[in-house]
């Protein structure tokens, strides 16, 4: 899924973005400003919008839910939703509302946590190829394209098989097999950036390569690298729904999107919801940081960003 | 023919590369990796000294990789399960993940080639949006729910396709004509995403390239809007979707793992995923290394054919 995320074209800035943000001669202040810039970015806020209720609720799952996520009722066995269960009970005569929220936790943790590592690992084989190119970034390289090259699923598949199954293993393993393409864009940037004159004054003026990479070359990939990340969750989320729904991701008893639709599959004559409801939960979920991360990147782009 | 030649032998390097990587994190794994089998029903103590022999387990690690590789050709490499050499098994399972995933990359390109013409002659224009929705969606949907709405409704609720296997029951591998209702929707999810993806791609590249100056000068010269399209636009716009399938290939070969897992399709990935639920290791690494090699021979196809459209490629 990745090497789509960054195949896709990118959005060319629109005129009404340029023109936007200056017309307005009155003095403003920062908060409208904000406001406005925002409202000029629908896709981002309605992204932002949905993953700050997602995270909440989950976060506030205890608070909200009306009964734990592991509590079962047989009379509600394959419930339809309703007052009591507001989207229905399981085979097992657990709350679905409260399972999916308390899933929320796991599947937002793991997929934004295993973006951490994504990111830093991206960032870091990605700026080192790009800035000292040669042998280094000709093994780096090598590297990254041999991670590329093996189908995501199949690696994982392998990586679990080896190491088990735990939240934390998880993590790490979907950080460490997810990172090639952010590296790619990330040197791209930084061989781009590194002929720039400022760059070359900072070196003949005794510039060390840690303070030029760190001072000069990442402020500028800020903004990419942010965006990239946060489309980066929604790959991660994906791909850890997968795992789960294959049995190979987070175990049962504990929830998550892709193990509540695994185990609601055999049910799904009698109640379609058990796959429905965690399915569009993943559907939305993933969709918001999507349009998240491709807003942000035109809302940090300075080529799109009006100029007041 | 340099060109071709040097493409061609690149590969070589990239294929040694994936199988030392398979073969890093199988070694990895803390302590005798036969010890990792956990099932005692599963594995018998002269099962784990034949691994043992055949990975040579006490020796060198170059010596134990090459043991493998060489295990791998023999057939000495053997299913901890079935006892078969683990290529058979891989081989016997990799027709349907080709069939399915190719018949899905192919139709997806069929559908994918007028959308996204039609899109970028009309920009703005509901089949333009239709593709950006498509798109959008595809990328946020997972490929088991789309296929989970498709059995409820095709198989549960209609009753008009089968939602698993490959063939009817009594009938081993593919049974022609009659396997046909039961790849439609595999085939059909499979297409989904490389369809709109594709179609978006298409429809952005011949949005610039309508910029061109020759397709204005084909314009000029009075050739109709379908010649200026067919025989300069398409062409032209057509390279860089054809470099997209490199990437789209191995991502449709990751995704044969949820598909033939959710239609109980007997192919390379639910043989590798069911190897892995029961740690049946050998099976997994050689699943793991077809795999990429599918991936990386279809990537140099790939390129020599973009190599054979676009001259400019072999004069670099």
């Amino acid at each position: 899924m990745s090497a789509l995320q960054s195949a896709s074209p990118s959005i060319a800035p629109s005129p009404a973005h340029l023109s936007r943000g200056g017309s307005t001669g009155l003095p403003q202040s920062t908060l409208l400003r904000l406001v406005r810039r925002l409202a000029g970015h629908p896709r981002m806020t309605a992204g932002a919008t949905i993953i700050i209720v997602v995270s909440a609720l989950a976060l506030l799952a205890p608070w909200v839910v009306l009964r734990p996520p592991d509590v079962q009722n047989v009379a509600y066995r394959l419930a339809p939703p309703s007052s009591e269960y507001w989207l229905g009970g399981d085979s097992y005569g657990r709350d679905t509302f409260s399972r999916l929220l308390y899933a929320g936790r796991v599947s937002l943790s793991v997929g934004l946590l295993s973006m951490i590592l994504t990111v830093v690992i991206g960032v870091l084989v990605g700026a080192l190829a790009g800035y000292y190119g040669g042998w280094i970034d000709r093994i780096l390289m090598r590297l990254t394209e041999i991670v590329l090259v093996i189908p995501t699923f199949f690696l994982l598949i392998l990586t679990v098989a080896t190491f088990g199954r735990s939240i934390p293993l998880l993590i790490l393993i979907i950080g460490v097999t997810s990172w090639p393409i952010n590296a790619r864009v990330v040197r791209g940037e930084i061989m781009k950036l590194r002929k720039y004159d400022f760059v070359v004054a900072s070196r003949v003026v005794g510039g060390k390569d840690s303070w030029i990479v760190m001072r000069h070359l990442l402020p500028h990939l800020i903004p990419i690298v942010i965006a990239s990340a946060t489309i980066r969750v929604a790959n991660n989320i994906l791909i850890e729904s997968g795992l789960s729904f294959l049995g190979l991701g987070v175990q049962p008893p504990t929830p998550t999107w892709g193990n509540m639709i695994a185990e609601g599959t055999s049910f799904m004559r009698q109640a379609w919801w058990l796959v429905g409801i965690p399915g569009a939960m993943i559907f939305v979920v993933v969709l918001a940081f999507n349009l998240f991360g491709e807003g942000l990147r035109d809302f940090l782009d300075p080529r799109t960003r009006g100029r007041t | 023919m340099k060109y071709w030649l040097g493409r061609i032998l690149e590969t070589i390097p990239l294929l040694i590369g994936v199988s030392l990587l398979t073969f890093a994190i199988f070694r990895m794994a803390p302590g005798d990796p036969v010890a990792l089998v956990i099932d005692p029903t599963m594995v018998s103590e002269e099962d784990r000294q034949a691994v043992r022999e055949t990975l040579g387990l006490d020796e060198p690690m170059p010596v134990q990789y090459l043991s493998m590789m060489t295990g791998l050709f023999t057939g000495d490499l053997r299913s901890f399960k079935s006892k078969q050499p683990t290529t058979e098994i891989v081989m016997d399972a990799l027709p349907v993940t080709i069939i399915v995933g190719g018949l899905g990359l192919l139709i997806g390109l069929i559908v994918a080639l007028p959308l996204g013409t039609l899109a970028a002659r009309r920009p703005g224009g509901w089949v333009d949006r239709f593709v950006s929705i498509s798109m959008t969606t595809s990328l946020a949907i997972p490929s088991f729910v789309l296929g989970l709405l498709l059995i409820l409704l095709f198989t549960e609720r209609w009753g008009v396709l089968p939602g698993s296997g490959i063939a009817p029951i009594g009938t081993i591998g593919f049974a022609g004509l009659e396997s046909l209702p039961y790849l439609v929707m595999p085939v059909a999810v499979v297409a989904f995403s490389p369809a709109s993806i594709l179609a978006r791609y298409l429809r952005d590249a011949l949005g610039s390239v309508l910029q061109d100056d020759y397709v204005r000068t084909a314009r000029a010269k009075g050739l109709s809007e379908m010649a200026v399209f067919s025989r300069h636009a398409v062409r032209n716009a057509l390279l860089p979707v054809v470099s997209l399938l490199n990437s789209l290939i191995p991502i449709t070969l990751g995704g044969s793992v949820v598909i033939e897992m959710l239609f109980g399709l007997p192919g390379l990935g639910r043989v590798t995923t069911q190897a892995a639920l029961t740690r049946d290791y050998p099976v997994v690494i050689t699943g793991v290394l077809f795999v990429a090699a599918i991936a990386v021979v279809t990537n140099l196809v790939i390129d020599l054919v973009y190599g054979w459209i676009d001259p400019r490629v072999r004069a670099q």
